[in-house]
C-alpha cells in the first residue's frame, strides 16, 4: 500500500511558498539592523518573461476595473501592474525587453506633496497610501508621477449579474472621480501582521507576498522589507545588477530593478 | 481519542464546509463529531471575514492539470493562488488560471437545461427543467439507438463513468485533444519508445535550443516550465543557461531566448538533422556510439543528406550558426532540444518533432540532469491518462463519414468545440446529419449552438474529478479536484448526468457509483489499496484532499526509453503549403498567446481579453503580425485593415507591424471569432483556423502553419486597443529603462 501524505494548511503554505527560500529572522536581529520596516519590491528583469501572471492576479485581488475595448482604445484602462514592452534592435535582431511597473513607493514621492485633500501619504513603513474618502479627484498626483502609474476612475466600475460574487471582500471598490493604485497589497500585509500577532510575534519575512509575487511562475518578483538586511527582498536588491527607475527624478523608489542579462548585447552592438 | 477540533483548524482545513445548504465534501473534522453540530448555531463559512480556502486542480494549461487553492469568503471563490505543496507548479500559476473565478460567476454561463427553438446554429433557445431535459435524452437514447460522444480530453473519473455508461448504452466515443499532441506523440514514441511526456530537465540545463516551442507561454505545462526556466537562468553549476529560440514567428519564449534565429517554416526538422550532421562529422559526438544508436533507423549516413550548407539554403539559417549551434550543444553538456509550436504545424509536423527530438539522444542526454528523463506511468488501471485521443485527422474522416450517411442517431457533445476549432473538418453538416445533437458546457459555443437540447455543465470549481498531470518531473502526480463552490447556476456534473441518464435507462444496477463524487473517491482510494469506509481511508481522504491530490516516488511504474530511435531521418521532407506559391505569397503562422486561449471559457472572460498580448500589447481582437519592413513597402501602417485570404477562406484582420516576424510572413493570434460566448466574446475577432484547409501530418497532427495567404490592404481602419502608450517604444534610446548587462 502506498503511503498517505500528511495534511498540510494550504493557506499558511500558500503564503509561506510565495516567498520561497526567505529567511525568518527575531524581531531583535531586525531590530538591531533597520531603522523600521520599509516594504519594496525587488523585479528582476532577467527573470520576468511577460507571461502576465501578475497583471491578472493583481485585477482579482484588488477588484480592479472590468478594462473593456474601448478603455483600452481610450487609454483609460486601468491596471496597477502592468508588463512594459520595449523593442532593440530590428528584424532579424530584434528583442523584446519586458519591465513590470508598478507603484514605486517612493520615499520622495512627487505624488504626495500636491495633493491638497491629503489623499494620498507616506506611511511609517515606506507605502505610498492612497485615502480613497479623502480623494476629491484633482489628479494633480497622477501628473505628477513619472512612471505614470496612478489611475483615475471616470466612471463606476461595473460587474454584471452574478460576476460581483468574485470581488475580494478586503478591498474596497473605487467609485467615479478618485484615483486609485498599487498598494502592494496592504490588505495582505495588515492580514499578515494580524495573524503573526495572534502567535505572539512580529511580522516576518515571507508572511507576507503580494497578489502579483505570489503569482509569479518564475519568481521574477520578491516582496520584503528592504530594510531588514536578512530580508529575502533585501539580498536580492544588494547586487551588481540593481538600478532603479528614473533616477535622476529623485525619487527614491521602493522597487529596485536587476538588469537583464544578454550574453550577446556586445555582439548587437558591433553588428548595428 | 484525544483530538480536539477547533474552529480555527476546522475552517482552515481546505477538504470540506458547509456551503449553502449542501455538505459538498468531507472535512477536516471527523465526521461523527461535526454531525452532533446543532443547526441552531450560525454555519461557520457565514461568519464574515473568515475564508477557507479549498485545494483542487487547474486545467487551464494545456495538458498539465496544476494545483491550486481557492480562497473562498461566504460560500463564494474570491481567488486562485498555486498549491505550493503541488509538485507540477509549485505555488505559482497563470494569467489563465488567476482568471478562473471569473469564469464562475460569468453572467453569461450557461444556467439551465436549453431547448433550441430556431434554426442550428440560430442561438435561439428556451429554458427548461431537468426533468424535462432528462426525458428528452432518455426518448433519444432508448430503444437501441446508436450514439456517439464528442468530447474533449476527459480525466479518468469522467471517463471511467463514461465507459461504464458505454456497456450498457454501446455508445462511441471519440476525445479530440489538443492539435498538435498527435505529432509529439508520434515522435515520442519513434524516438523514445514512449507514449507519455519525459521529464525535459530545462532547470539543469545550460544549453537550450527549442524549435518552435512556446514553453514559457502556452506550451504543454507554461507554469512548471517556467519554475524551471527561473532555474536555467540562475548561475547553476556550469553558469546561467543558454537558450536560443528557432521559429519563423518570435514566441513569448523567442522573445525570452538568448538568441532569436528567424527560419522559413517548416524547416525546423532540416535545422535540427544539420546539427546532428555536424555533431558527428566534426567529431563533437562519438561517432561509434552514433552509429550504434542509429543503426535501426537508417545509420548515419541518413544524416548525410542534411549538411549545413544544404539545409542553410532551405531554412534561411547561416550554416556558420547552424555549426556554432552545435558546437555550443555540446560544450555546456548535456544539451537539450524541444520542439512545438509552428514547427509541429505541418503536413511533416511528425517527422519535424522526431528529428529534433533526435538530436537529444545523439547527445546522450538520456536520464542526465539537464536532459530527457521518462516519467513513470499509473500503474492504476482504472486511472490511467484520459486514454486515446483522436487526432485531427481521424475526427475529419468521422465528420465526412457522418456526412456522408453514417451519422448516429445521436450525437452527445461535451466541453469540446469542432465547429470552431476544427472547421475545414465539415462538423457543421456532420452534426446536421445525426438524428440528434445533445450538448453539454459552461458556455454556449459554435457546437453547442446547433445541438436540439444544451445541458448546463459544472464549472471545474464545482465538482469532483481525479487528474493525472503531464508531463511529470519524475515522481507520479494523482491531482484531485473538488468543489470549491456550489453552483448558483442548474449546472450538474458530467458524471452525474451519465449516472441519472443510466439509471433511468437501464435500471439501478447499471450504476457503479451513486456520484461522480464517490467514483472520485472510491476510485483514488482504491488505486492507494484503500478500502473506502475503512477509518485509516477516510482519515487518508482528508489528507489527500488537503494537499490537493497524492504523489511520490514509491507510486507509478517506472518506464523506460527504448535502446535505440526507430525513426529514419530519411523520412523528413521539404514541407509543402496549401495554395500556389505565385497567387498567394505569404505563409500563414496561426499562433496563440497568454490571454485567451483556444477554448470557450477563457475566451469568454475579460480579464483574459484584456490581458495584453506580451509582444504586441493588443487586446480584445484579432490583429495580423507582419514585417515593418515589408509592410512599409506595401504602403500598410498600424491599423489598416487587410483582408488575407487562402484556399480555404477570407477575413479581414488589421494589422501590427512587429519585428517579431519576417518578410513574406503574417501571423495571427488563435482564440478570437466566436458568437455565441457571452457578451465579452461574442462576434469579437476572427477565428484564423477559418482560414486554414483540412490538412493533417500522417500522424494526425493539423497543419496549423502549412497555409499560404494573399494579403491586400482595403480602404478602412481600425482601432488598435493596444496597452502601450506610445507606438513601438524603444529600449535602445540614450537611457534604456531595462537596463542590460552582459551575462
Amino acid at each position: 500500500m502506498a503511503s498517505i501524505p500528511t495534511a498540510v494548511n494550504n493557506e499558511a503554505a500558500a503564503r509561506a511558498a510565495a516567498n520561497a527560500g526567505a529567511q525568518t529572522i527575531t524581531a531583535e536581529e531586525r531590530a538591531a539592523n533597520s531603522g523600521g520596516i520599509r516594504w519594496g519590491m525587488v523585479v528582476d528583469a532577467d527573470l520576468c518573461t511577460g507571461c502576465q501572471a501578475c497583471v491578472v492576479a493583481c485585477q482579482a485581488e484588488n477588484n480592479v476595473a472590468l478594462n473593456e475595448e474601448q478603455r483600452v482604445n481610450e487609454k483609460r484602462a486601468k491596471a496597477w501592474i502592468r508588463i512594459e514592452r520595449y523593442w532593440e534592435g530590428e528584424y532579424p535582431n530584434a528583442k523584446a525587453r519586458f519591465l513590470p511597473v508598478m507603484c514605486q513607493h517612493c520615499a520622495s514621492a512627487p505624488c504626495e506633496p500636491v495633493c491638497p485633500a491629503w489623499a494620498t501619504y507616506h506611511n511609517e513603513e515606506g507605502l505610498n497610501v492612497q485615502v480613497y474618502n479623502r480623494c476629491i479627484g484633482t489628479r494633480f498626483c497622477a501628473n505628477g508621477c513619472p512612471y505614470s502609474v496612478r489611475h483615475f476612475n471616470f466612471w463606476n466600475p461595473e460587474w454584471p449579474g452574478e460576476l460581483e460574487n468574485q470581488l475580494n471582500p478586503d478591498v474596497t471598490v473605487r467609485t467615479k472621480g478618485i484615483i486609485e493604485k498599487c498598494t502592494f497589497c496592504v490588505q495582505r500585509i495588515n492580514r499578515a501582521r494580524v495573524d503573526a500577532g495572534r502567535q505572539g510575534r512580529e511580522i516576518a519575512d515571507g508572511d507576507v507576498a503580494p497578489a502579483c509575487v505570489q503569482a509569479c511562475p518564475t519568481h521574477a518578483l520578491v516582496f520584503g522589507d528592504l530594510n531588514d538586511p536578512f530580508s529575502h527582498a533585501a539580498e536580492r536588491a544588494d547586487d551588481d545588477r540593481s538600478y532603479i527607475l528614473l533616477e535622476e527624478r529623485g525619487t527614491e523608489p521602493g522597487v529596485v530593478y536587476l538588469a537583464k542579462v544578454d550574453p550577446f548585447a556586445h555582439v548587437e552592438d558591433e553588428q548595428h | 481519542m484525544n483530538r480536539k477540533i477547533r474552529r480555527r483548524n476546522f475552517l482552515l482545513g481546505s477538504a470540506g464546509a458547509l456551503l449553502g445548504s449542501g455538505l459538498i465534501v468531507g472535512c477536516a473534522a471527523p465526521e461523527r463529531e461535526s454531525r452532533v453540530k446543532s443547526f441552531a448555531l450560525s454555519p461557520e463559512q457565514s461568519l464574515p471575514g473568515q475564508d477557507l480556502w479549498f485545494a483542487t486542480i487547474d486545467a487551464h494549461d494545456p495538458i498539465a492539470g496544476n494545483g491550486v487553492v481557492v480562497r473562498t469568503v461566504d460560500g463564494r471563490a474570491k481567488k486562485v493562488e498555486g498549491n505550493p505543496g503541488f509538485p507540477i507548479n509549485l505555488g505559482k500559476s497563470s494569467a489563465r488560471a488567476q482568471a478562473g473565478v471569473q469564469s464562475v460567476y460569468h453572467p453569461d454561463r450557461i444556467a439551465t437545461p436549453l431547448l433550441r427553438t430556431g434554426d442550428p446554429g440560430s442561438g435561439q433557445f428556451r429554458p427548461i427543467s431537468w426533468d424535462r431535459a432528462l426525458a428528452f435524452i432518455a426518448e433519444r437514447m432508448g430503444n437501441g439507438a446508436s450514439a456517439t460522444f464528442l468530447t474533449g480530453r476527459l480525466d479518468p473519473v469522467k471517463r471511467r463513468l463514461l465507459d461504464s455508461f458505454r456497456l450498457w448504452s454501446k455508445a462511441d466515443h471519440v476525445s479530440l485533444g489538443p492539435d498538435d499532441q498527435a505529432n509529439l506523440r508520434y515522435a515520442l514514441r519513434q524516438v523514445y519508445g514512449v507514449d507519455s511526456l519525459p521529464h525535459f530537465d530545462i532547470a539543469r540545463a545550460r544549453s537550450i535550443i527549442s524549435f518552435g516551442s512556446d514553453f514559457l507561454g502556452t506550451e504543454l505545462a507554461p507554469v512548471a516550465y517556467s519554475g524551471a526556466y527561473a532555474e536555467f537562468r540562475g548561475p547553476g553549476s556550469g553558469g546561467r543557461g543558454l537558450l536560443t529560440q528557432i521559429e519563423p514567428h518570435m514566441s513569448l519564449t523567442g522573445a525570452n531566448a538568448d538568441r532569436w534565429l528567424p527560419l522559413n517554416p517548416g524547416f525546423e526538422g532540416h535545422v535540427a538533422l544539420a546539427i546532428a550532421n555536424e555533431l558527428v562529422s566534426a567529431g563533437l559526438v562519438d561517432a561509434a556510439a552514433a552509429e550504434r544508436l542509429l543503426a535501426a533507423s537508417g545509420g548515419l549516413s541518413a544524416l548525410d543528406a542534411f549538411t549545413p550548407e544544404s539545409v542553410a539554403a532551405l531554412s534561411a539559417v547561416p550554416a556558420a550558426t547552424i555549426r556554432e549551434l552545435a558546437h555550443e550543444f555540446v560544450a555546456a553538456q548535456p544539451g537539450l532540444a524541444l520542439v512545438g509550436g509552428s514547427a509541429l504545424g505541418h503536413v511533416y509536423g511528425d517527422q519535424i518533432a522526431a528529428a529534433v527530438l533526435l538530436l537529444n539522444r545523439l547527445v546522450g542526454n538520456d536520464s542526465l540532469p539537464g536532459g530527457v528523463s521518462a516519467n513513470p506511468e499509473s500503474g492504476w488501471e482504472h486511472l490511467r491518462a484520459a486514454g486515446p485521443v483522436s487526432s485531427a485527422r481521424s475526427a475529419s474522416a468521422m465528420a465526412q463519414s457522418w456526412s456522408a450517411g453514417a451519422a448516429p442517431d445521436l450525437v452527445f457533445v461535451y466541453e469540446v468545440d469542432p465547429v470552431h476549432d476544427l472547421p475545414a473538418a465539415g462538423f457543421e453538416q456532420a452534426l446536421a446529419a445525426a438524428g440528434a445533437v445533445i450538448g453539454m458546457g459552461t458556455f454556449m459555443n459554435e457546437t453547442l449552438a446547433r445541438a436540439d437540447l444544451v445541458l448546463p455543465g459544472a464549472h471545474p470549481f464545482e465538482e469532483w474529478g481525479a487528474y493525472l498531470p503531464e508531463p511529470l518531473r519524475g515522481e507520479l502526480v494523482l491531482g484531485l479536484q473538488q468543489p470549491v463552490v456550489t453552483p448558483l447556476t442548474q449546472a450538474r456534473s458530467f458524471g452525474d448526468l451519465l449516472i441519472a441518464a443510466s439509471s433511468e435507462l437501464f435500471g439501478e444496477n447499471s450504476v457503479l457509483y451513486d456520484s461522480q463524487q464517490s467514483a472520485t473517491k472510491n476510485m483514488v482510494l482504491a488505486a492507494l489499496g484503500l478500502t473506502p469506509g475503512d477509518a485509516t481511508a477516510e482519515a487518508g481522504w482528508i489528507d489527500i484532499l488537503r494537499r490537493g491530490g497524492v504523489w511520490g516516488p514509491d507510486l507509478g511504474q517506472a518506464q523506460a526509453f527504448s535502446a535505440a530511435p526507430a525513426w529514419d531521418a530519411g523520412r523528413l521532407r521539404v514541407p509543402t503549403y496549401a495554395g500556389d506559391a505565385a497567387a498567394f505569397t505569404f505563409n500563414l503562422i496561426p499562433f496563440q498567446t497568454v490571454g485567451i486561449g483556444t477554448d470557450t471559457q477563457t475566451g469568454a472572460q475579460p480579464w483574459l481579453q484584456a490581458t495584453p498580448d506580451p509582444l504586441t500589447t493588443m487586446t480584445w481582437k484579432t490583429w495580423v503580425e507582419m514585417n515593418p519592413e515589408q509592410a512599409r513597402a506595401m504602403g500598410i501602417q498600424r491599423g489598416d485593415v487587410l483582408r488575407i485570404q487562402t484556399i480555404a477562406g477570407s477575413a479581414d484582420v488589421p494589422v501590427y507591424p512587429a519585428p517579431t516576424i519576417g518578410p513574406g510572413l503574417i501571423a495571427v493570434p488563435e482564440g478570437q471569432g466566436r458568437k455565441f460566448s457571452g457578451r465579452w466574446n461574442e462576434g469579437r475577432g476572427t477565428n484564423v483556423r477559418a482560414l486554414l484547409p483540412d490538412l493533417t501530418s500522417a500522424a494526425g497532427g493539423l497543419a496549423l502553419a502549412a497555409a499560404r495567404a494573399r494579403v491586400s490592404r482595403l480602404d478602412r481602419t481600425s482601432l488598435m486597443p493596444t496597452f502601450e502608450l506610445i507606438e513601438d517604444p524603444r529600449n535602445d534610446a540614450e537611457s534604456p529603462p531595462v537596463k542590460i548587462v552582459n551575462g
